[in-house]
C-alpha cells in the first residue's frame, strides 16, 4: 500500500495526467467525432471510388453505440498504456532512482506490487475518463449525424457501456504489462516502448501472415479480440475481425499478464543495483 | 554491540573480485570514515550493506542483522549512495514525499529535513533546476528521513561549496555526538581527518586498516621536533634520541626525531638532565593523506 501511495505521487502530477490521460482521452474524443461525422455522412472518398462506410448512424443508434468508436480503436489505448508502464518502469533505472526505492523499500516484492498496482489504477482511471468523453462527445454530435440516442440509455445501452469498461481496461494491461517486462529487463525505455509498440501495431499481425495460428494465441490478437468483445465483433484499429472467442481471450490476457509480471518479479529480486 | 559487522565479505563481477574478503567492526556511534582509491571497492561494499547487490562470499550484519534480510534494518538506516537520484521534474519537496510514502516516514520531518539541510526555502524548485550543491543536499534530507540509527553516505559533500562543506561536516559530528552511527566514504581526506573518530581504509578490494583516527595517524611516521636554544647543544640531542633507539635527521636548526608522541615528554627530560634548553618541542602524527599514501602505497599523483 505504501508503494502504491508513492507512485501515485508522481503520477498525480500535471505532465504525467496531461500527457498520458490526456493522450488518452484526447484520441477518444478524435475518434469519436471521426465516427459520428462518418456517420452524418460527411466522410470524404479521397481515391474517388465507392467504399463501404466504417460505420452508419444506425450503427451508432443501437444500445452499444455510444461506445462503437472507442471500442473498435481500443488497441491505442494499449499503446498508451504501454508506453506509461515503460516509461515508468525503465525510468526507475535510467534515473538511478531505483537504489533509492530499494533502500527505502527493501522488499522489492511490494515494491514492483504497489508501482503495478498503482499504475493500473492509473489506466483503469483513465479508460473511465476516456469512456466518459467519448460518450458526452457521442450525445453532443449525436443529433447532427442523425444517430438517436435513447437505446444508450436503456440497461442495454448501460451494460454495454460497463462492458466496454472492463473489456477495454483489460485490454490495455497486456501490451503494458508486457511492456514493463521488456523495460525491467533492457531498462530502457526506447527498446520497451519501440519493441512493445511495433509487437501489437504490426509486428503480429505481419507475422501472422506467415503462422496462421498466432491468431488464436497472439498477445495482440487475444487484447483486440477482449477489446470488442471477442469474435464477431468489428477488428481494431483496421485489423482484421477478431478469431478468438471472449473467454478464451479474456484467458489468454490473464496468462501473458501473469506471465509478465513473474518474470519482471524474478529479474526484479535477483538483479544487482550496480549502477 | 556493533553497527557494521562483515566477515570476509567478498564480491566477484564475473573475473573481477572488486571486494576481497573485508573484515571490520564498527562501533555504534560517533563517525566513521570509508577511505580508499578509486576502484577499491568502497561503493560495492556501501551497497552490500544496504542489500542492492549480493555477495559472493562471506557474511555482514548491519545493527544486529544479517545482510541477507534487509527488511530487517533497512527502515532504521539512511542511505546516500554515489551521486543522488531522484526524479528531474518533481520539486524536492515532492521528491521527498515520494520516499517519505514509501517508507511509511512522517510527511512533517520533510519540512524539517530541507531546512536542516539548507534547502527550506528551495524546497518547492524542481529537482532539474538544482545545482550540484543542493541535489547532494536534497540526497543528504534522504538519507535523514527515517531518523536513523545508522547513516550511510557515499562521498556525501561532492558539489558542495566550503561553506557547504563546513556545515554538512558540523550536522554529520553532531549526530555522531547525539548516538547515531555514520559511516561515511569521501574522497576528501581533511574531511575525514576532521569528522571521523575512526576510519576504515581499502586498497584492492581489501582492509588496510581498520580503528581509530588516532591509532592510524600515531602508526603512520610519528615525528618529534626539537631545537635547542644553542645550536651547539644539537649533536647532543641527536646522541641522547639515538641513544634511545630513534633515528633523527637535521633540518633547519631542529632536528627531527621518528618516535611517538608520548616519547616527547622523556625527552625534554632527558634534555633538561643533559642541561640542555630547549627552545621548541612539537610532537606531530602524519595527516591521514600521508597516511593513506603509505598505506595504500600509492604516490601523491595516483600512480601505483
Amino acid at each position: 500500500m505504501r508503494a502504491f501511495r508513492s507512485e501515485w505521487v508522481k503520477l498525480s502530477r500535471r505532465n504525467t495526467l496531461l500527457g498520458f490521460g490526456g493522450a488518452m482521452v484526447g484520441f477518444a474524443v478524435l475518434f469519436t467525432i471521426l465516427a459520428f461525422v462518418n456517420a452524418g455522412g460527411g466522410s470524404v472518398d479521397l481515391d474517388g471510388g465507392e467504399s463501404e462506410d466504417f460505420v452508419n448512424a444506425a450503427m451508432l443508434s443501437l444500445p452499444e453505440g455510444s461506445v462503437f468508436a472507442i471500442t473498435s480503436v481500443g488497441g491505442f489505448l494499449g499503446i498508451i498504456a504501454l508506453a506509461l508502464f515503460a516509461s515508468n518502469l525503465a525510468g526507475e533505472f535510467n534515473k538511478g532512482t531505483i537504489r533509492m526505492l530499494f533502500v527505502t523499500e527493501p522488499n522489492r516484492l511490494k515494491l514492483l506490487a504497489g508501482k503495478i498496482a498503482a499504475l493500473i489504477s492509473f489506466v483503469a482511471v483513465g479508460v473511465a475518463a476516456t469512456l466518459a468523453a467519448t460518450v458526452g462527445v457521442g450525445a453532443l454530435l449525436a443529433p447532427g449525424a442523425g444517430v438517436e440516442t435513447a437505446a444508450w440509455w436503456t440497461s442495454d445501452g448501460l451494460a454495454a457501456i460497463g462492458s466496454a469498461y472492463v473489456n477495454l481496461t483489460a485490454a490495455a494491461l497486456v501490451p503494458a504489462l508486457i511492456a514493463a517486462t521488456i523495460a525491467v529487463i533492457t531498462r530502457s525505455a526506447a527498446i520497451a516502448i519501440s519493441v512493445g509498440a511495433a509487437w501489437f501495431i504490426l509486428g503480429e499481425m505481419l507475422l501472422g501472415t506467415f503462422w496462421d495460428s498466432l491468431a488464436e494465441w497472439g498477445p495482440a490478437a487475444a487484447t483486440n479480440a477482449l477489446a470488442v468483445g471477442g469474435a464477431g465483433g468489428a477488428g481494431t484499429m483496421g485489423g482484421a475481425a477478431p478469431v478468438i472467442a471472449y473467454g478464451a481471450a479474456a484467458l489468454l490476457a490473464l496468462g501473458y499478464c501473469i506471465l509478465s509480471v513473474a518474470i519482471s518479479a524474478t529479474v526484479l529480486v535477483r538483479r544487482d543495483v550496480t549502477s | 554491540m556493533t553497527s557494521i559487522r562483515t566477515i570476509g565479505l567478498t564480491k566477484d563481477f564475473g573475473d573481477l573480485r572488486a571486494v576481497d574478503s573485508i573484515n571490520m567492526d564498527l562501533p555504534q556511534g560517533g563517525v566513521a570514515g570509508f577511505v580508499g582509491p578509486n576502484g577499491s571497492g568502497k561503493s560495492t561494499t556501501i551497497r552490500m550493506l544496504l542489500g542492492l547487490i549480493k555477495p559472493t562470499s562471506g557474511a555482514a550484519e548491519v545493527l544486529g542483522h544479517s545482510i541477507d534480510n534487509p527488511s530487517a534494518y533497512l527502515h532504521r538506516v539512511g542511505g546516500l549512495i554515489e551521486a543522488p537520484a531522484f526524479y528531474p521534474s518533481l520539486t524536492g519537496e515532492e521528491n521527498l514525499r515520494v520516499f517519505a510514502a514509501l517508507g511509511g516516514f512522517a510527511r512533517g520531518r520533510i519540512a524539517e529535513m530541507l531546512d536542516l539541510v539548507g534547502l527550506g526555502d528551495r524546497g518547492g524548485d524542481k529537482y532539474k533546476n538544482y545545482s550540484l550543491g543542493m541535489k547532494q543536499r536534497l540526497g543528504i534530507a534522504l538519507a535523514l528521513l527515517p531518523d536513523p540509527d545508522l547513516l550511510v553516505l557515499d562521498e556525501p559533500t561532492n558539489g558542495l561549496d566550503p561553506q557547504g562543506i563546513v556545515e554538512i561536516r558540523s550536522l554529520l559530528m553532531d549526530l555522531g555526538a547525539g548516538g547515531k552511527t555514520v559511516f561515511v566514504s569521501s574522497h576528501l581526506l581533511a574531511e575525514i581527518e576532521a569528522a571521523c573518530d575512526s576510519i576504515v581504509m581499502i586498497d584492492h578490494g581489501g582492509v588496510v586498516f581498520a580503528g581509530t583516527m588516532v591509532d592510524l595517524l600515531n602508526r603512520n611516521s610519528p615525528t618529534i621536533r626539537a631545537a635547542a636554544e644553542n645550536d651547539i647543544d644539537t649533536i647532543r640531542l641527536i646522541e641522547l634520541a639515538t641513544n634511545a633507539g630513534y633515528s633523527s635527521t637535521r633540518v633547519n636548526g631542529a632536528i627531527e626525531i621518528d618516535a611517538p608522541s608520548v616519547w616527547a615528554p622523556d625527552l625534554n627530560r632527558l634534555a633538561w638532565q643533559a642541561g640542555i634548553t630547549l627552545k621548541e618541542l612539537q610532537a606531530t602524527s602524519a595527516d591521514l593523506e600521508q597516511a593513506f599514501f603509505a598505506m595504500t602505497g600509492n604516490n601523491k599523483t595516483g600512480s601505483k
